[in-house]
């Protein structure tokens, strides 16, 4: 075997394919399954025998397109494998800059095929790969602009089924490119045909991508804006309880005035016969008997209030103890209904599951606070058998349109850096939710 | 013990009296009680440390209980206050005043008993330790650290740097040592060898491991705490929240 056509095919290959996958793994170096060590070391592995490979196949004068697409596959998996993210998503970004390649290199070869014209020049030398090197070098700043913007997107939207089936467009279309434009015979290269197939067809790709995301985010803000319609409903169908509420317990206060005056007239009575033992009678018998106040604020915050206070009705009605302890202000330092909600999704879990219990003594317990720009809230209450929690839906039968349970009171907890914890010892349910909510210092 | 009880209504004032006494003795603890008329006339006798606990009438005439309970917290965090109302209604103005208890009058002799049982248990719990601080080169002074004012203790050759509000304390204890003199819980935690935190004093921790104070420094976890140091902050907190304590 040549060594010299060895080692220059090895020294051509690795410039080839190394600084994209170096580019590939960079979005992702602070979502690592493995140390960077760990990772630098597998990709200088795997390129070391691809262009092992690679250098062994040129020197024999042996094709390397089939060799080229296995690496392309364990490439992928060891992709697949250093990063902690939705396989799906990796794969279509992957092929993402598997066509930045493709254009570097078409780039590169048509300026090479026009400065050095010869009907025997090969695309295999290192004259080419540093030519795509510098193409490389050039764009790259682009490149990183273009992902610093696009990444989040992707991984924030989520739509499984799409991704799914998604990136066959990059990679039907990527393939069409390599069938037509892979053969890389120079009067082929030179033509102007090559360079715009190339360049032309992956540049609509990333139009596609563009469309693709920002249609995404529509998606994605379609769906938040359901849920606040939801939550909105929700809220109107509590306020129209509350305000029955009121006008019943307006129609109890004017009996109360009512009654009220009755008394007094007696007490007038029996002070003008001066009867003072028939006075001390009446008025021990009257003072037993005094309605509850029934009326309770629990917080300052109007909307918390509401929501408690329809719960607590409920649970009264079922023989529920309801204990409460809430310490918020007027004004929330978290978007309210979000924060409404997660209360919205404990109470009605809590009040379901107290209405299963029938061993002992129902109750819930809410404790919430908001202190040191954060807010704590504990939703505790008896349970029959731990629930299996994996995104339970639980739908009340008089209001449509809770979140999705638990799974819904964590992703709005992860939003504001928070946490929600659930635990379950000795048939009580702990919810435990924190949110911070001064998100000025937690910037990242 | 020694209650203050801050009561405009003598009859309101001389029941709790009568309930304390009777739960006091069957606890066979001695007390003392001082009762006040008025908010006023309890602050121009209070000052720090002179009662365990003080009872607040919110509805008084000139100043009102929470208006009494917020002057307190000028000079005294610390002080248990327990409300006593005739309406079971929470919207008061003072939840920054973290009161302990609030009393329904007429008071349950019930509730009253699992108040003070509370109160008890607060009470109890250590508030400084005894520290052997180095101040020269073979000289140590026993000093108190407040556990409110501890933020973090880091170990040294041959000792610990504890850092407190008051200013920072050097100590040829080991860190096993002090975890052995600070009470057992949530509260204080090793956020990486030699390297402890006060919980209390934190305001949150990112997802990277950084440890923010409320006073603004910022300490860093240790590669293997960095997942469990989070956790920690919210058990703590919600272990305080459930309790009933302010954070």
């Amino acid at each position: 075997m040549n060594w010299m056509i060895f080692w220059t095919a090895f020294f051509c290959g690795t410039l080839n394919f190394l600084p994209y996958r170096v580019l590939a793994y960079y979005p992702f170096r602070q979502q690592l399954r493995f140390p960077v060590w760990g990772v630098v070391t597998l990709i200088g592995g795997t390129q070391l025998m691809q262009s092992a490979v690679y250098g062994y196949q040129v020197a024999n004068g042996l094709s390397v397109r089939g060799t080229e697409f296995v690496f392309a596959v364990v490439c992928f998996a060891v992709y697949f494998i250093c990063i902690r993210a939705d396989r799906w998503k990796l794969l279509f970004l992957y092929i993402f800059f598997f066509d930045y390649g493709v254009i570097t290199r078409g780039v590169a070869y048509f300026v090479e095929s026009r400065l050095f014209y010869s009907p025997a020049l090969s695309f295999d030398t290192p004259r080419s790969a540093l030519l795509t090197f510098a193409v490389f070098a050039v764009t790259v700043p682009l490149m990183l602009w273009f992902l610093r913007r696009t990444k989040n997107r992707v991984f924030q939207t989520d739509a499984p089924m799409l991704w799914r089936t998604i990136w066959l467009l990059p990679a039907f279309t990527t393939a069409i490119v390599m069938m037509f434009t892979g053969d890389l015979a120079p009067e082929n290269v030179r033509e102007l045909r090559f360079l715009f197939s190339r360049v032309l067809l992956i540049l609509a790709m990333f139009v596609a991508y563009y469309v693709l995301l920002k249609s995404l985010n529509v998606i994605r803000e379609q769906a938040v804006l359901e849920e606040q319609m939801a939550q909105q409903q929700t809220m109107l169908a509590l306020q129209r309880t509350q305000y029955k509420q009121l006008a019943r317990h307006m129609q109890e206060t004017r009996h109360a005035r009512h009654d009220l005056d009755q008394h007094l007239k007696m007490i007038q009575r029996y002070l003008e016969t001066g009867s003072q033992q028939a006075l001390q009678a009446y008025v021990r018998r009257y003072a037993q008997s005094l309605p509850p106040d029934v009326q309770r604020t629990f917080c300052k915050n109007y909307v918390v209030n509401t929501i408690v206070s329809y719960y607590e009705e409920e649970a009264r009605r079922e023989n529920i103890d309801f204990s409460v302890k809430l310490q918020f202000s007027e004004v929330l330092g978290i978007n309210e209904a979000e924060f409404c909600t997660i209360l919205g999704n404990l109470l009605e879990n809590a009040l379901a599951a107290c209405r299963e219990v029938s061993k002992r003594a129902p109750f819930i317990r809410i404790r919430g606070q908001e202190e040191s720009r954060r807010i704590l809230l504990a939703v505790d209450n008896t349970c029959e058998q731990a629930p299996v929690l994996d995104g339970e839906r639980f739908h009340s039968t008089k209001h449509d349109g809770y979140g999705l349970g638990t799974a819904s009171v964590k992703t709005i907890a992860a939003r504001y850096h928070g946490r929600a914890d659930f635990t379950y010892q000795d048939h009580v349910f702990y919810a435990s939710v924190l949110l911070q909510t001064d998100l000025s210092n937690n910037a990242s | 013990m020694h209650y203050a009880i801050v009561e405009d209504l003598i009859l309101d004032q001389n029941e709790l009296v009568d309930l304390i006494q009777k739960d006091s003795a069957a606890h066979e603890e001695p007390v003392e009680i001082s009762c006040y008329p008025s908010g006023e006339s309890f602050l121009t006798d209070f000052h720090p440390g002179k009662y365990s606990t003080v009872f607040l009438d919110i509805l008084m005439d000139g100043m009102t209980g929470i208006e009494t309970a917020r002057k307190i917290r000028e000079t005294d965090t610390r002080l248990p206050i327990i409300f006593t109302t005739t309406a079971p209604d929470f919207a008061l103005d003072g939840y920054e005043v973290h009161a302990l208890q609030y009393l329904v009058k007429p008071v349950d002799p019930g509730k009253l008993a699992r108040c003070l049982d509370e109160l008890r248990e607060e009470l109890a719990a250590p508030m400084y330790i005894e520290v052997p601080v180095v101040t020269g080169p073979a000289t140590t002074v026993t000093r108190p650290v407040m556990l409110d004012e501890l933020l973090y203790a880091e170990a040294i050759r041959h000792g610990l740097v504890i850092h407190t509000t008051q200013g920072d304390l050097t100590t040829n204890m080991t860190l096993s040592e002090l975890v052995r003199l600070l009470p057992n819980g949530p509260r204080f935690y090793e956020y990486g060898r030699g390297m402890l935190v006060n919980f209390s004093q934190v305001l949150t921790i990112l997802e990277n491991g950084e440890i923010r104070l409320k006073d603004g420094q910022r300490l860093y976890c240790s590669r293997r705490k960095q997942k469990e140091a989070p956790a920690a902050l919210a058990a703590y907190l919600f272990a305080q929240l459930r309790r009933g304590g302010g954070a």
